[in-house]
């Protein structure tokens, strides 16, 4: 039998090999390069591949980690980086030509947390321009290369699941760690709006904009998370809010939980396969232990307009200047939506930022009740490259970009934290992702019971077929 | 979907307002966008929350305000 490559550890696993001296940080730097070089021709993840500069980082970790200064579980881990979030001397895009050679000059919180604890910067990932939608070309899906990974943060979910990177940071405003996590058959994480400091990331909407946490596990995603939580003096949304061990917390079981599945809104339209999916999965945490109760989410149909109205002329007041010296550097599309939050009324901003606060306190009274909420994440698997709507079985059709965000929303207008797992395939073999929703800095429940979760399922273990070819199909295509 | 004169007219003169140029070409993308947010802008406008004084627009949003309320 041959020996799994340490490609496919996750990181929780990678991090005990290499704390026990059984597995060489540099090795393991390594092995990701060589799989990157036989995949990403197809998948197109990286912006920037930090070759040598990884290669020498696993020297540096490996030689600490020899000398008795072991920092932690993410000592010697290779990591990615959507590509809007700054990096000291590496090229930073947004995917844009804007900030096609803009290099800063400082990091990013979250990146000098992450080199705090030891990780090594693999690359930097695609986005979509300015994060602004859910395509991210030019990458394509792990799982089937003619669909899209989901946005904005694709690279990111794209190289996670095609085993080029063992997890990855991105962001999220409207879904844009959860969508593509679910498109891509991976666990994506936004926590509670100010548990993770925003300094040094290119914003897209200052008020809706979270950086969350990718990885193949719930476990992952939670050791992410407790390297880049907690308070920072340079985001002025930051909170003081305790951060519990999420990573420790994951042994306390999920037996008593209570959560609520939606009986308004969040089943609405769904493509079969998801619906069932998730429906499944709902039944894997009923014999967990836990208790499925019904709620409702009031308002929730009005999320998406509150939403927009205040995420549009957020985003284009970040780009005010530029939408009048370089407006030929957007693409169409992101211009006409920079053009749109120009033309909303401060009336309108307003009203939505009431409404908000609305929903987000009736959110709390029906958390009050269930510890978390139980949803798809996205409405339907993932789309054609190209498609940009879609109509649903029962007759209801969407702009593509409205559809993907219409579950996931609600947590950033919120700013309460989501969690996505996938759940199951579809009969394409394309994943399907469950969502969780949580009370406000609760993340580590939502990833206990994400954890207890994927103990008793097996979709996070399944390689996407990208991977397999790579591999001389050892395993059946 | 056919759009009148006068509803591209409006929205170039609304962009004029804003000292915003629209070019032909983007007025043909963003009117879509633009009537399509106006329908759901309508539905927003029409929600009454009373005064002011009764719900404040959260122009510094922080969750951890909503958490302090209720404690």
């Amino acid at each position: 039998m041959t020996a799994p490559s340490p490609r496919d550890l996750t990181i929780a696993e990678a991090g005990d090999a290499i704390r026990a001296g059984r597995l060489s940080p540099v090795d393991l730097v390594d092995a990701f390069l060589d799989h990157i070089a036989a995949v990403e021709p197809a998948v197109k993840a990286f912006v920037t591949l930090l070759g040598e500069d990884a290669r020498d980082g696993a020297r540096a970790a490996e030689h600490e980690i020899q000398h008795g200064r072991y920092r932690g579980p993410l000592h010697g881990i290779p990591l990615v980086l959507k590509d809007i979030i700054a990096t000291a001397g590496i090229r930073t895009t947004a995917g844009s030509r804007i900030l096609a050679n803009w290099v800063p000059d400082h990091d990013a919180t979250v990146v000098a947390r992450l080199a705090e604890a030891g990780a090594i910067l693999l690359g930097k990932v695609t986005t979509h321009e300015f994060a602004f939608d859910i395509y991210t070309p030019p990458t394509c899906n792990p799982w089937d290369l003619e669909r899209i990974p989901g946005g904005s943060s694709g690279g990111s979910a794209a190289s996670v699941a095609g085993r080029m990177a063992p997890g990855a940071i991105g962001t999220d405003t409207g879904g844009s760690v959860r969508i593509p996590a679910s498109l891509c058959g991976i666990v994506g994480l936004k926590p509670t709006y100010g548990r993770v400091s925003r300094h040094g990331v290119i914003p897209l909407s200052w008020s809706l904009d979270h950086v969350g946490t990718m990885g193949r596990t719930a476990g992952d995603a939670a050791l992410l998370l407790d390297a880049i939580a907690g308070f920072d003096p340079k985001d002025t949304t930051s909170a003081r809010a305790d951060h519990p061990d999420a990573f420790e917390g994951l042994v306390k079981g999920v037996a008593g939980l209570c959560v609520g599945v939606p009986t308004n809104f969040f089943f609405d339209h769904l493509a079969a396969p998801v619906a069932a999916r998730v429906h499944d999965a709902i039944q894997v945490l009923d014999r967990l232990g836990i208790r499925v109760v019904p709620v409702t989410v009031p308002k929730a149909h009005i999320v998406e307009i509150v939403g927009d109205t205040i995420g549009f002329p957020e985003t284009s007041l970040y780009h005010r200047r530029w939408l009048r010296e370089r407006p030929d550097d957007y693409s169409p599309t992101v211009r006409a939506g920079l053009q749109l939050g120009e033309l909303c009324l401060a009336t309108d901003y307003l009203q939505a930022q009431r409404l908000r606060a609305v929903v987000a306190q009736e959110l709390m009274e029906t958390l009050s009740d269930v510890d978390a909420i139980v949803t798809p994440t996205t409405p339907v698997v993932a789309i054609r490259q190209g498609q940009t709507s879609i109509a649903f079985d029962d007759g209801h059709e969407e702009t593509a970009l409205f559809a993907y965000c219409r579950l996931t929303y609600i947590a950033n207008v919120t700013g309460f934290p989501a969690v996505s797992v996938p759940c199951g395939l579809d009969p394409d073999g394309l994943p399907v992702g469950l969502q969780l929703i949580g009370r406000p800095f609760d993340e580590g429940l939502l990833l206990r019971i994400a954890h207890a979760y994927q103990q008793e399922t097996e979709w996070h273990g399944i390689t996407p077929p990208v991977v397999r070819k790579a591999d001389g199909a050892r395993q059946p295509l | 979907m056919d759009y009148t004169r006068q509803q591209q007219q409006t929205l170039v003169h609304l962009a004029a307002h804003a000292d915003l140029a629209l070019p032909p070409g983007d007025v043909r993308v963003l009117l879509p966008w633009f009537l399509g947010a106006a329908a759901g802008l309508g539905e927003l406008r029409a929600i009454d929350l009373g005064g002011v004084e009764q719900i404040e627009p959260q122009t510094r949003f922080s969750v951890a305000d909503i958490v302090d309320k209720r404690a």
